[in-house]
């Protein structure tokens, strides 16, 4: 980042404020540069942060959460992983769903030409609405996803407020 | 050898179907060689074997099909969280090793499809005896 907001000026090296800048060039003259340097600088960085955030580890596995009248359901997905790994976990209002899938490293001799998926340890997290009814949590596994169903307490939920003028 | 290949999307293979179609996703792979052959796993949670197509088309390997919403994906059911990639899907790979395509076989198991490639008997690598005396 530095390296591209520091520019060389004349025989000089860096700009720095005091006169360093040769004759007759005002800060006029100066500015649209600087304002070009940090555009450069702004858009670098922004595109190094929607990389990090377009990693798959940030959202591995992918989780929806839905809500009906009576229900809040969970899909996580976890393709390959054995039920026997997942650990569905519910502390206060937290629910936590651990996880690990093993690479397929260990279970073949041939050698990787493309590795794409995800392997190792999980864990995701999903804060709970205080209406569901967390003793009657159902968690179920098939087809590589996991769904978990949270009934609703009834006559508690998100109601409708009507506004008067 | 394996390459990924380019992922056709012109508008002359889409059928009216897929173009009314919102979404499309590429899922993820592994690809694994050995003499044998290639084995590739798919990441496809929630797809039925039904709604999977393998192809091999002139060297191209072509993984296609769709993960249809739940059953009970009704309108009233608000999403809170959605990460999830529904919708149609495809991948292709370009094969150059001669391979023996009427072996090639697939098994969609715990949301994962594992499709075996194996090898022409000509691109094995032959072990040779060495014989001494």
């Amino acid at each position: 980042m530095k390296g591209l907001i520091k520019r060389s000026h004349g025989n000089n090296g860096s700009i720095t404020l005091k006169n360093r800048w040769p004759k007759g060039i005002g800060l006029s003259q100066v500015l649209p540069e600087f304002r070009h340097d940090m555009d450069i600088a702004f858009d670098h960085m922004r595109r190094n942060m929607q990389a990090m955030w377009s990693k798959p580890t940030m959202t591995w596995p992918a989780l929806d959460v839905q809500e009906d009248e009576h229900s809040m359901t969970i899909r996580v997905d976890a393709p390959g992983v054995d039920p026997k790994n997942l650990d569905v976990e519910l502390s206060g209002n937290l629910l936590t769903i651990r996880g690990a899938r093993e690479s397929q490293r260990k279970e073949s001799t041939g050698s990787f030409r493309y590795q794409e998926r995800m392997s190792g340890s999980f864990y995701r997290t999903v804060p709970l609405p205080d209406y569901v009814d967390a003793a009657k949590v159902e968690a179920r596994y098939d087809k590589g996803v996991l769904n978990i169903r949270l009934p609703k307490v009834p006559g508690h939920g998100p109601r409708r407020i009507t506004v008067s003028s | 050898m394996i390459t990924k290949a380019l992922e056709k999307q012109t508008a002359s293979d889409e059928t009216p179907e897929r173009l009314n179609n919102d979404n499309w996703y590429a899922p993820s792979a592994d690809i694994l060689e050995d003499n044998d052959g290639f084995t590739m796993v798919f990441d496809m949670p929630g797809v039925q074997p039904e709604d999977t197509d393998i192809t091999f088309d002139d060297g191209v390997l072509t993984v296609e099909g769709r993960l249809s919403r739940p059953v009970n994906d009704d309108p009233g059911k608000n999403y809170l969280v959605r990460e999830y990639d529904v919708g149609h899907f495809r991948r292709s790979f370009t094969i150059r090793t001669p391979i023996n395509s009427d072996a090639i076989k697939g098994d969609l198991k715990n949301g994962e499809l594992t499709i075996h490639i194996p090898k022409a008997e000509a691109a094995r690598t032959k072990k040779i005896m060495v014989h001494g005396g």
